[in-house]
């Protein structure tokens, strides 16, 4: 085989997979749909011709619009995110709840700064939404990769549980930066 | 009866959680002190309140449809709070303009 041969069978191998994963999402897309509204309308309601319509045309429009970047979630990872969320975010409303109910009212509110690794996008998005509902922590202000947050009481260790909610967000998405140069 | 009496400690123990979010907003001092309070409270509060609810739930949609409906406060909620906190950092207290 010809070194021009072996680069276009090359071209059209990975013209085939963007257009499997295009499928998968499509798919992805009407099943999607479907179980939102059977979930806001009832079973009847999705068997009804609007209904259908409506799902087979959002798998439509996601064949037709750009696919954007993949978002590379390790699906092993997001379990014990999801735990560490509930059990973390639960702690946060006891705490709180103490606090406000406290005559004493013991706060002693500051702002830190925190430098995340994370990469722009998604990540660093749930990064900042899920800070601010964990025990003491509000996302005020990000600049480049550093935060800045406001913390409730200044005597506690917030950068321990920011580190940890790090720590599981980079385990839960692959890095595009990491991609880049070579892993898997 | 024994899932509606969970219906009622869960709904109730929630009810606890939305006062002490509002106590929190009307007493700490500060912008950021009460959006503590308000993102905080309010999804254990809310959080509780529909797993109640879910228990009276007629089928699995319902059941679904509650969860949905705490998932879209929660990202409201955390969204909203974060963009009153960065508006206040660069705009200074609302209280101080008076």
């Amino acid at each position: 085989m010809t070194r021009v041969a072996k680069h276009r069978d090359a071209t059209s191998r990975a013209g085939l997979n963007r257009a499997r994963a295009r499928w998968r999402r499509a798919a992805w897309t009407v099943l999607a749909a479907a179980v939102l509204w059977w979930i806001l309308a009832g079973l009847d309601a999705l068997l009804e011709p609007l209904a259908l319509l409506a799902v087979l045309l959002a798998g439509a429009a996601s064949l037709v619009l750009p696919s954007g970047r993949p978002l590379g979630v390790r699906i092993r990872a997001i379990p014990g995110l999801i735990g560490y969320f509930l059990r973390a975010s639960f702690l946060g409303g006891i705490d709180i709840a103490r606090r406000a109910l406290d005559p004493k009212l013991p706060i002693a509110p500051d702002f830190i700064e925190y430098r995340a690794d994370l990469p722009h996008g998604p990540p660093l998005t749930l990064f900042m939404a899920v800070l601010s509902l964990l025990p003491g922590t509000l996302s005020v202000r990000l600049e480049g990769r550093l935060l800045t947050v406001h913390v409730l009481d200044r005597h506690g260790q917030p950068e321990v549980a920011l580190r940890e909610l790090e720590r599981r967000i980079h385990a839960a998405f692959e890095d595009p930066r990491r991609r880049k140069e070579g892993g898997t | 009866m024994i899932a509606n009496t969970l219906t009622v400690i869960l709904i109730l123990a929630g009810l606890v959680f939305f006062a002490a979010g509002t106590a929190g907003l009307l007493r700490f001092p500060d912008v950021y002190s009460r959006l503590h309070a308000l993102t905080k409270a309010d999804n254990v509060g809310l959080g509780l309140v529909i797993l109640g609810l879910m228990l009276q739930a007629g089928g699995p949609a319902d059941i679904l449809k509650l969860f949905l409906i705490w998932v879209l406060v929660l990202a409201a909620g955390t969204t909203a709070a974060h963009m009153v906190a960065q508006r206040t950092w660069t705009h200074g207290e609302f209280e101080s303009d008076r």
